[in-house]
């Protein structure tokens, strides 16, 4: 396989840009596409569905008609989803996790067109929406408790009460070995927080790399059988089912996993799963 | 190294960019045209389904009041109906009254009618028998009579009195 040799000997299906690649490598524009090859799918994926927001949601009617009767039940599955996650209050998530789960879902569904690549299969892209999810439930809990209380409650929630019962001459020490440990905890909470969208970056990114390299030896495979056989076989389609079915809850698990962070980071009462988790 | 472990923070950051701003589109032209118009929907169906109960419900009020009124008219026909009843029999009774007086009167003054004609009858049959006795004493005094006569001419007088006397009560 042509592109076995370039991924340190991992099969990977060929993909358009790997083809263009191929064929002329001292291009620049190819070479452009090349290194950003994970981007350019994501994008693909990205520009598609904004078509299709733009061609048949722009302008929704009360009696739904083709292609937004399939968006509404898509949108209002999507809603109820979240709201049955976060509470009433998740209505105003609904279109960060919705498009999560669209982009994620397509994005992994990808390696089923030719010429494609799930872009999710690199940890580059899936960090990238960890990373997104990490500003967003970051910014979520500054809206909702304010600068100071969100710092407060990431230094630890600290009470300076203490600091009167200690000798004069011992509370500056104090102060600063208690200010000392309210930046650590602040860093450790921050990075704490950080971890949870990363470890599911990295679930999402494995699977859907081994759902990859699964489908290009099992096309390997039938292409080796065809030189023999002088007919090749589509051993591929076997585990085209599993793939359907592993994509979606890849992006399911991603989804709910984002709904129940934010979830956390709303106040007590506010979100559904919140007391569950304290 | 595997594609999958080659970091690279550029493309981390392109694609949470590009992410970001596929969310700022969506919600611009996806979700929030599509949830505005779910939640319109769930309204309208909501206003009309608190509509069609109320509608039902002002349906049963009203039935039940012209249940109602229907019963109360009823009542009232009936009692008008009782009442008219009542006085029509009391008008019948008055007009058999009435009648039964008005019988008793007509039957007195025919009574009374009869009895003057009968009583004028009998005058006007008295003067004619007197004036027929007249007559006859004169026939006798102006004719000699015999014994047969006489009881011939006394029987003829009184077989013409006999046949006088219904022309003259009739």
């Amino acid at each position: 396989m042509s592109a076995e040799a370039a991924h340190g000997g991992i099969p990977e299906i060929p993909n358009f840009i790997t083809v263009l690649y191929n064929w002329q490598q001292e291009h620049p524009l190819v070479q452009f596409l090349h290194r950003w090859e994970n981007v350019v799918f994501a994008a693909i994926v990205a520009v598609a569905l904004a078509l299709v927001a733009w061609r048949y949601a722009r302008h929704p009617v009360m009696i739904p008609r083709g292609a937004q009767n399939l968006l509404e039940v898509l949108v209002e599955g999507i809603d109820n989803f979240v709201r049955s996650i976060i509470g009433p209050t998740g209505r105003a998530h609904t279109p960060f996790i919705g498009t999560l789960f669209l982009y994620i879902w397509l994005m992994n569904l990808s390696s089923l067109l030719p010429g494609m690549k799930p872009a999710t299969s690199s940890l580059n892209t899936t960090i990238g929406l960890a990373l997104a999810v990490f500003c967003y439930v970051q910014y979520t809990r500054v809206r909702t408790l304010g600068i100071g209380a969100y710092i407060h409650h990431l230094a630890g929630s600290p009470h300076f009460d203490d600091l009167k019962s200690a000798p004069v001459w011992m509370r500056p020490v104090l102060l600063v070995i208690k200010l000392f440990v309210m930046a650590l905890l602040f860093v450790l909470e921050l990075v704490g927080e950080f971890v949870k969208p990363i470890s599911l970056s990295l679930r999402l990114a494995f699977n859907i790399f081994a759902e990859d390299v699964l489908l290009a030896v099992l096309l390997g495979l039938g292409l080796s059988a065809g030189m023999l056989l002088h007919f090749p076989l589509p051993f591929q389609f076997f585990v085209v089912p599993l793939v359907l079915i592993f994509s979606t809850v890849q992006a399911l698990v991603f989804s709910l996993l984002s709904s129940v962070y934010i979830a956390l980071m709303l106040p007590h009462g506010e979100g559904a799963a919140h007391g569950e988790h304290h | 190294m595997p594609p999958i472990l080659q970091l690279d923070l550029q493309q981390i950051l392109s694609q949470a960019i590009s992410f970001a701003l596929l969310v700022v589109v969506l919600r611009k032209f996806a979700w929030g045209p599509l949830l505005g118009i779910l939640d319109q929907r769930r309204a309208r169906i909501e206003a009309d389904l608190r509509q069609a109960a109320e509608s039902k419900e002002a349906l049963g009020r009203l039935q039940h009041e012209l249940s109602t009124r229907l019963a109360k008219i009823d009542e009232e026909t009936r009692n008008k109906i009782q009442q008219a009843l009542l006085e029509a029999k009391r008008v019948s009774l008055e007009m058999q009254e009435q009648a039964r007086v008005q019988a008793r009167a007509i039957l007195a003054k025919s009574q009374e009618t009869v009895e003057q004609e009968l009583a004028q009858a009998k005058a006007m049959l008295r003067d004619q028998i007197a004036e027929m006795t007249v007559q006859a004493v004169e026939r006798v005094l102006q004719q000699k009579l015999d014994q047969p006569s006489d009881d011939k001419l006394i029987s003829g007088i009184l077989d013409e009195l006999e046949r006088q006397a219904p022309r003259q009560a009739g």
